[in-house]
């Protein structure tokens, strides 16, 4: 038996018929084909599917598709306003802050909850508030620049 | 010569052409593709680390209405042991075989035993359920005592030692053995003031890419079956689907998708054939992706190791003799990367001495994949330890230790040749004068360094380079970008044809459109790609002077090319690429340039890394308060991706040192299968990375490249596990310095 | 005279760790090692890289080199 489900994803409003097993993420990625949330781990540890979901930070392996239903859901391929980049995805290429880029959305998805809750963190609490977005690539060093200089340009355009 | 040149985009920080696809969420990666009518494939695993199979019923999975197809290591052509170039190292095939589907024999928990593919994901997990195996569980082998040991069960029971003297007569749990040797170990040691001898262990660690292995397959009787793949060498996933099915290579066609992550975990295949074998069975496309729990278990994870060192030197400092032996775990099938770490252990000193001697010993954990500079940090993390030690023991500090005795141009390696130009000093003499080095260690924290090697490889890399008729261009190289390597291809296009490097758009090319490239490994891409792609924009202007020169009917030595324009020196005539390009249509057809190379002179690459810890006491857990990367990149094209090499390989190198390790129980079974409990570092854990690039340049490559991708990895164990033994003032001879490590160290004091 | 260095395990086969040749080629220094180590295959070397005064050759089929070249049989690389 499947589940409709009814949700606002980006602004729009969307529907699709799913099984009630079905994860957010699958549901995402699978049903609507909105593959820019990646899937590192399946349990919560990797941060490559963080989405927002009603304002909340959220793993989307960690909630079912239909927990979805009526809810509001901001994934990466809303950040950017059609060609506009956001000022955090522009400071993430201007840094060198990606280099395979599978855990980029999900980074970028977080650090804008980051800066939406704190616009002006300091390195350390941007450091812990991305702790759950693994990164195997680059060290985490291009990764904080960005952020810290994202962050002070949104503060100065404020 | 390069040292002089000045550039005009090599050097600069450009913006990736491929960077906004992937801030936004379309670059499509292993698992984001799908084609119509596609099912899905999983696999049943080995729930014992050893054991035979004794019966293996798939009746009741065939059966079942979802199930669409089921594979099983018969399902493979016969094939016969063989070696072929896999990746960068060599493969048997019928290891291979039998490491993507088991063959009588289950050898690590986790190996794969059979395949379906069903209607849904959730489809084909339910019904490996239905798949009958019953197994004559046999002890596990988890160790290299447990492998050496007389009464050792053995893995394979054919496999006899090779690389012995005397050709070995009963088969044991050693694949082979390596000596080499320089000089007189034991005349040089007589003449030693100081000996410092121990022996060293590193544990079992993954690459711990985030993307999960992921391929989609379709296979076609009459056209050439299509490969999806997340990987770093298509053109080797090719061979391999072709060696193991025996297709033949025009009879299969691979795209790289964009790769989440390798580290050379991504240099052979695991799920490709299966899914070939799944689609051929059940005609219909099949994508099989590898949870977080089966990378952990069934692919590549990198060598433990143990080394037992001695190096001997005069109170003066000079090192007489260096002597090591190597065992190196290979997993299931042989193949560790005991070699390298063989002929890298000692390479970063000019000592008239030296001996070494590996084995290679098969264990019951998964097959082992190369892992950045693969078999090189496990050896020189214990050389490091050692020299450490012994420049204490001297009162000599460590940089001048190293320096006293650093490998220079002319060193004769104890692998064979002699090394040219290199940069092991210049990274010493920078690593000196570097702030951290300056900056005096803290209260209660500890301080380390390490030096590391790593030879670089050069290789086949195709590349054609189009000419739009208004002056764009594309760059179609084979090289898969796991790092940012298309942003290099085309400033090095851009440098050489003097135009703006984003009217060139880079692209990794299918296995149809190029021929053979050799697979992103080994450091090769930015220079061995590199090298096709300067042949190609040169093979460019060549073309283009010809087009002007027959447009003003002169010759092709009567004009210049410089800045992206074309001079008449016969005339004031001159003309752009654009122009020449636009005009192509009347002076021969359009503009495209080649270029194939087997690159020969790559540059090795030697990196200085400093390391401060401050150790909690009550706990024994350890931070890093300052790390600080030096390294010689013979010329860097992007600068802030070679940084990013440096850091990205000082952090693994770190969590290396300080955390990751496989746990095993008591049968063999992994107990920390995922992220959360084998733990890489997170941004919380680290402080900023410091970098500094010495630029070295290598005399082989037009722009001084060398490889810079892997001897990040090298120096970070030895840094950190040296800055350990500095705070809590007892030798490390084993990593990781977790927690309970480190205080167990602190509690055992003398 | 181009100079052969052997690593330990070929030595195992030669006898010794360094020789003299004649030949400027690779196709011909590799019958001339073959004539004058009877215990050597070829083998022993055709699976091995070669080092030319320190440049590494994984494939050094069509390789030619002057009579003060320094070689050296080398073990062919793998990486990550």
């Amino acid at each position: 038996m499947k589940t409709h489900v009814q949700t606002e994803i980006n602004g729009e409003a969307v529907e699709c018929l799913i099984d009630p097993s079905t994860t957010l993420l699958n549901m995402l990625r699978n049903d609507l084909l909105l593959t820019g949330t990646k899937e590192g781990c399946g349990s919560g540890d990797c941060g490559a599917c963080s989405v927002v979901m009603d304002g909340e930070l959220v793993c989307a392996c960690l909630v079912l598709g239909v927990e979805a239903s009526g809810a509001k859901i901001e994934t990466i391929e809303g950040v950017a306003d059609k060609d506009q980049l956001h000022v955090i995805q522009e400071k993430f290429l201007e840094h060198a802050a990606l280099q395979c880029g599978i855990c980029t959305p999900g980074l970028i998805v977080s650090t804008k909850a980051l800066l939406a809750q704190n616009p002006n963190p300091t390195e350390e609490e941007a450091r812990y508030f991305l702790a759950g977005n693994l990164c195997r690539c680059t060290g985490y060093d291009k990764i904080i620049k960005a952020v810290m200089d994202a962050a002070s340009v949104l503060k100065e355009a404020s | 010569m390069s040292e002089a040149r000045q550039f005009q985009h090599i050097g600069q920080r450009t913006i990736r052409p491929d960077g906004f696809d992937k801030v936004t969420g379309r670059a499509n990666y292993g698992a984001d593709f799908r084609l119509p009518g596609m099912i899905w494939g999983k696999i049943l695993r080995s729930p014992h680390a050893h054991a035979k199979i004794k019966k293996l019923d798939v009746s009741k999975a065939e059966a079942h209405p979802d199930v669409l197809a089921v594979a099983t290591h018969q399902d493979f052509p016969s094939v016969n042991s063989e070696a072929f170039a896999a990746g960068e190292a060599m493969m048997d095939v019928l290891d291979l075989a039998r490491n993507v589907l088991a063959d009588k024999k289950v050898l690590y928990h986790g190996h794969a035993i059979a395949a379906i593919a069903a209607t849904s994901e959730a489809a084909a997990a339910m019904a490996l359920n239905l798949i009958e195996v019953e197994y004559e569980v046999l002890p596990p082998v988890m160790t290299i005592d447990a492998a050496l040991a007389e009464d050792a069960p053995l893995l394979h029971e054919d496999m006899m030692t090779q690389g012995l003297t005397e050709p070995a007569t009963t088969p044991s749990n050693v694949a082979s053995r390596m000596e080499l040797k320089k000089g007189d170990v034991a005349s040089g040691f007589a003449e030693a003031d100081v000996i410092v001898e121990r022996t060293y262990e590193t544990p079992t660690v993954h690459q711990g890419y985030i993307e999960p292995h992921a391929t989609v397959v379709r296979y076609d009787d009459k056209a050439p079956s299509l490969v999806w793949a997340s990987t770093q060498g298509h053109f080797d996933v090719r061979a391999s689907v072709s060696k193991l099915l025996k297709m033949k290579l025009g009879q299969v066609k691979v795209i790289a998708s964009e790769i989440g992550g390798g580290f050379g975990g991504k240099t052979t295949v695991y799920l490709e054939p299966v899914a070939m074998i799944l689609s051929k069975k059940s005609g219909r496309p099949v994508k099989m992706i590898m949870s977080r729990e089966e990378v952990f278990r069934a692919s590549g994870p990198a060598s433990a190791s143990r080394s037992h060192v001695k190096i001997g030197a005069k109170q003066s400092g000079e090192i007489v003799a260096m002597e090591a032996t190597l065992h190196f775990e290979a997993g299931a099938f042989k193949g560790s990367p005991m070699g390298p770490g063989c002929m890298t252990i000692f390479t970063p000193y000019d000592v008239p001495n030296l001996f070494v001697e590996g084995y290679d010993v098969v264990v019951n954990k998964a097959k082992v994949a190369a892992y950045r500079a693969p078999g090189a940090p496990q050896a020189e993390f214990a050389a490091e330890m050692a020299m450490n030690e012994l420049a204490a023991k001297l009162n000599i500090d460590p940089i001048d230790f190293r320096l006293l005795n650093a490998a220079k141009e002319g060193t004769q390696t104890i692998y064979g040749p002699k090394l040219k130009e290199v940069g092991l000093v210049e990274c010493l003499e920078a690593a000196r004068r570097s702030p951290h080095y300056q900056s005096p260690v803290g209260e209660g924290c500890g301080r380390g360094l390490a030096a590391g090697f790593w030879f670089n490889i050069g290789g086949q890399s195709s590349v054609t380079l189009n000419l739009n008729p208004d002056g764009t261009g594309t760059i179609i190289e084979g090289s898969p970008d796991i790092g940012g390597s298309r942003a290099s291809m085309q400033m090095m296009a851009a440098e050489v044809l003097g135009i703006e490097p984003n009217r060139l758009n880079p692209i990794v090319a299918d296995t149809e459109t190029l021929p053979y490239n050799q697979t992103t490994g080994g450091s090769r891409t930015t220079f061995a790609t590199g090298m096709a792609v300067i042949e190609a924009a040169e093979d460019v202007v060549e073309q283009l002077k010809q087009r002007a020169a027959s447009l003003w009917n002169v010759t092709a030595e009567q004009v210049d090319y410089k800045n992206g324009v074309v001079l008449n020196l016969a005339g004031d005539d001159q003309m752009t690429l654009a122009q020449i390009c636009a005009s192509a249509e009347k002076t021969g057809g359009q503009i495209s340039g080649r270029g194939n190379v087997n690159a020969r002179g790559a540059g090795p690459s030697f990196a200085v890394h400093l390391c401060d810890v401050k150790v909690d006491q009550e706990t024994g857990k350890t931070d890093v308060v300052r790390y600080t990367a030096i390294q010689d990149a013979g010329k860097a094209i992007h600068p802030s991706y070679v940084e990013g090499q440096f850091q990205g390989g000082a952090v693994q190198g770190i969590g290396w040192a300080l955390n990751e390790e496989y746990v095993y129980n008591s049968d063999g079974i992994m107990e920390n299968a995922g992220f959360l409990d084998y733990r890489i570092p997170l941004a919380s854990d680290l402080p900023e990375i410091e970098t500094i690039i010495v630029e070295v340049p290598n005399t082989f490559h037009p722009f001084g490249v060398r490889g810079v991708g892997e001897t990040g990895i090298v120096p970070p164990l030895g840094a950190v596990a040296s800055a350990v033994s500095d705070a809590i003032d007892r030798p490390v001879t084993k990593i990781p310095c977790s927690p309970p490590h480190v205080l167990s160290m602190i509690l055992n004091q003398g | 005279m181009a100079v052969v260095r052997f690593s330990s395990h070929l030595e195992t086969r030669t006898g010794v760790l360094e020789t003299e040749v004649k030949a400027m080629s690779y196709r011909d220094l590799i019958q001339e090692l073959l004539e004058k180590f009877p215990s050597l295959r070829g083998s022993d070397l055709e699976d091995l890289a070669l080092a030319l005064d320190g440049e590494l050759i994984q494939e050094p089929l069509l390789v030619t080199f002057s009579s003060t070249a320094e070689l050296h049989f080398v073990p062919k690389l793998a990486a990550g």
